[in-house]
């Protein structure tokens, strides 16, 4: 009897998967056909079988096929970065800002664009630093022979708050730049090109590989620290490993896109109330939704109001959360 | 027992007090009676240019009446950035200007300033650096100005700060000039303003033909049948935000008979983050691209080598013909006042090589 409820639990999971799978190729596929200007579906497949250097070419491989690439990618790290950190911290609040991503980020961007608005190129790398750099910070801060998870919260709060008052600062002392970076604080995907795909391709496929060979791990982790270290868990390092794997890739996503919310903390929600919270299939099925959610999204927000572009954190905010809000009242488990 | 009384009192204190509170926003609302006659006598005139002022300043009514001043004998009266009629005394004497741009504008009419907000490093005007600093553009110390005593204060209407402390100077019996300075025509009305009141009409002169002569022939010279079209972008790491006729440089161009491609967008304001698909369709035949670095060279080197590398931007007229402009923010982005002329010259090189010499 167990054993079936078992297995049909596992078929169940896989099915559920499958869907997610599918949601986010078709997604993919949307969001090739769809934007400002209208090409027909005979027409995108001219320009990738002839590879004519015609507009319609340039629009499907130069603009909307890294941009789509690069929206799922982003959508993965993001949405992959808070599912670890919501296990790691056993906290279903804990998202990328938790650990100083997103003011990390959004302080050395500010930095670059406002105060050497010469050097703005290296505004990608600076939002990657200023990413990892807050975690450690805020790590070592919380370290005292471990790191309980509450401190590490705290500490998170209140580095974020630190470093929110420097970007509030700059702004008062720049207000007339300020206008610049806008874009960047609200996270958009509007001038993705294959540059962006290379930056951020390394930092997902290595974020992902690391994570499903470590994923039952973090189960083991959700029992708490004393029955982990009694199940021969090495707790400290392995909290630390994912911490940073975290941080890495809620960075990566920054520093192509901005400050993004929504995805971190919400997307791994709506993955549970479906699949359930074991990590072997939670995970992976994050990995889905994460870019289907932001991959659709942005494909509104590309045509919604063409040739303008909304940004697409708005759509995410606007779509999702009621959505999530109408799971949250039909599905049991909170 | 005693508690109870004690809170009574308490209460009965606050609500009185707070009828008074009452009694002292009324007050503040109201302007000095100085405002008001004048501005009553001249609105029924202000629509008949020709039968006003017998003093002999016809001619100089057709003239300022074109931007709605009106010059008197002691007084200058004007529709400020709020739409009200203001009217302002000849000869201030002791002046604060909250705008750099505002300044510079004031110090080429003649004018002297006590006070100022921090210089921005591109925009020094040499006159007023000895005057006392009040504080920032985007937060002005209140109580540094009412030191210094001032009988004008010079507020930019975009700074909303500067805006909120209207009443208060007002209720000090300040005088205020409240402006727009975002386009060429508030510019010309600008100096028009301030040249009336300093009294010096000379410089007045001097600005119509040194610079809204200049600007004037530059427009007449630009062909108008070639039909060319633009896009003007600001320059961030992440965005293309476009400029469309409603922004400085929008208005420039459309000046030169360019025609914006983001123009048939319904939505205002100037940071619009714009599809570059729309632009690759477009194919403009020129890219204009806002900077606020301050290295023009290095800048535009990167820009360009950016838009080489990219494939679809590579594919674009405008860069494949080198026909990416950097725009430079002393004459672009922060407004060029007295340097119109220049600014426009430049742009008119970029596109009419053939008219106006290469840039």
């Amino acid at each position: 009897m167990a054993d079936n409820m078992e297995k049909k639990g596992k078929i169940q999971k896989s099915v559920i998967l499958t869907i997610f799978i599918c949601l986010s190729v078709a997604g993919f596929f949307i969001s090739i056909g769809n934007g400002a200007v209208k090409i027909s579906p005979r027409e995108i497949i001219d320009a990738i079988v002839l590879q004519e250097e015609t507009v319609n070419y340039q629009i499907i491989w130069n603009v909307r096929l890294p941009r789509t690439i690069t929206a799922s990618l982003v959508g993965t790290c993001l949405a992959l970065s808070g599912c670890i950190l919501q296990g790691v911290m056993r906290n279903p609040l804990a998202s990328p800002n938790i650990i100083g991503v997103s003011s990390g980020a959004g302080l050395m961007t500010l930095i670059v664009l406002i105060v050497f608005p010469d050097y703005y190129y290296l505004a990608p790398i600076g939002a990657f630093v200023g990413a990892i750099t807050a975690t450690l910070f805020i790590y070592f801060l919380a370290w005292r022979e471990g790191v309980a998870t509450t401190r590490l919260i705290l500490a998170g709060v209140a580095i974020s708050s630190l470093l929110g008052a420097g970007n509030n600062a700059i702004i008062t002392f720049y207000p007339d730049k300020v206008s610049g970076v806008i874009g960047f604080m609200v996270g958009g995907l509007s001038s993705i090109s294959w540059k962006h795909v290379d930056m951020i391709l390394p930092y997902a496929i290595a974020g992902m590989i690391l994570i499903l060979l470590v994923s039952d791990k973090l189960n083991i982790l959700m029992l708490g620290d004393e029955v982990a270290t009694g199940l021969g868990l090495n707790v400290e390092g392995t909290r630390f490993l994912f911490i940073i794997i975290s941080s890495m890739l809620a960075g990566a996503a920054v520093s192509v896109v901005g400050l993004l919310g929504f995805v971190g903390l919400i997307v791994p929600h709506i993955t549970r109330l479906f699949i359930g919270s074991d990590y072997r299939y939670l995970l992976p099925a994050t990995i889905f939704t994460g870019s289907a959610v932001v991959v659709f999204c942005d494909t509104l927000a590309r045509v919604m109001f063409a040739p303008l572009e909304i940004p697409v954190g708005i759509i995410m905010s606007a779509l999702g959360a009621p959505f999530f809000l109408y799971l949250l009242r039909r599905k049991k488990e909170y | 027992m005693k508690k109870s009384i004690l809170l009574k009192i308490i209460l009965t204190v606050l609500a009185v007090s707070m009828i008074f509170t009452g009694c002292g926003t009324e007050a503040n609302n109201q302007l000095p009676a100085g405002e008001n006659p004048p501005v009553a006598e001249n609105q029924s005139t202000e629509e008949t240019p020709s039968g006003e002022g017998a003093e002999g300043e016809n001619e100089k009514e057709e003239v300022t009446s074109a931007y709605g001043i009106i010059i008197n004998e002691e007084d200058v009266v004007f529709t400020d950035a709020t739409g009200e009629e203001v009217s302002i005394k000849k000869n201030p004497q002791r002046v604060v200007v909250l705008q750099n741009s505002l300044l510079e504008i004031w110090d080429q009419a003649g004018g002297q300033v006590v006070g100022r907000v921090e210089e921005s490093e591109d925009k020094i005007v040499e006159n007023a650096m000895s005057a006392e600093v009040v504080g920032t553009m985007a937060a002005p110390n209140l109580e540094k100005i009412l030191s210094l005593e001032p009988d004008l204060v010079i507020i930019s209407s975009s700074n909303r700060p500067q805006r909120e402390m209207i009443p208060l100077l007002v209720q000090n019996n300040i005088q205020v000039i409240n402006l727009y300075n975002d386009f060429l025509e508030d510019y010309y009305r600008t100096i028009r303003l301030f040249t009336a009141i300093t009294g010096r009409e000379d410089l007045y002169e001097d600005n119509v033909n040194n610079i809204q002569k200049k600007v004037d022939e530059i427009i007449a010279e630009a062909p108008a049948d070639k039909g060319y079209k633009a896009v003007i972008m600001y320059a961030t790491a992440n965005s293309i935000t476009v400029r469309d006729s409603n922004t400085m440089v929008g208005e420039m161009i459309k000046d030169l008979n360019v025609a914006n491609i983001s123009d048939s967008v319904e939505a205002g304001g100037d940071t619009r983050v714009f599809s570059l698909e729309k632009i690759l369709i477009e194919d403009p035949d020129f890219i204009f691209v806002q900077t606020m670095g301050t290295d023009l060279e290095a800048i535009t080197e990167r820009l360009k080598s950016e838009a080489f590398d990219n494939p679809a931007w590579a594919s674009l007229t405008a860069v494949k013909e080198d026909r990416y402009f950097v725009l430079p923010k002393d004459l672009y982005l922060y407004k060029p006042n007295d340097r119109y002329p220049e600014a426009y010259e430049n742009l008119a090189k970029m596109i009419y090589p053939e008219v106006f010499g290469g840039y």
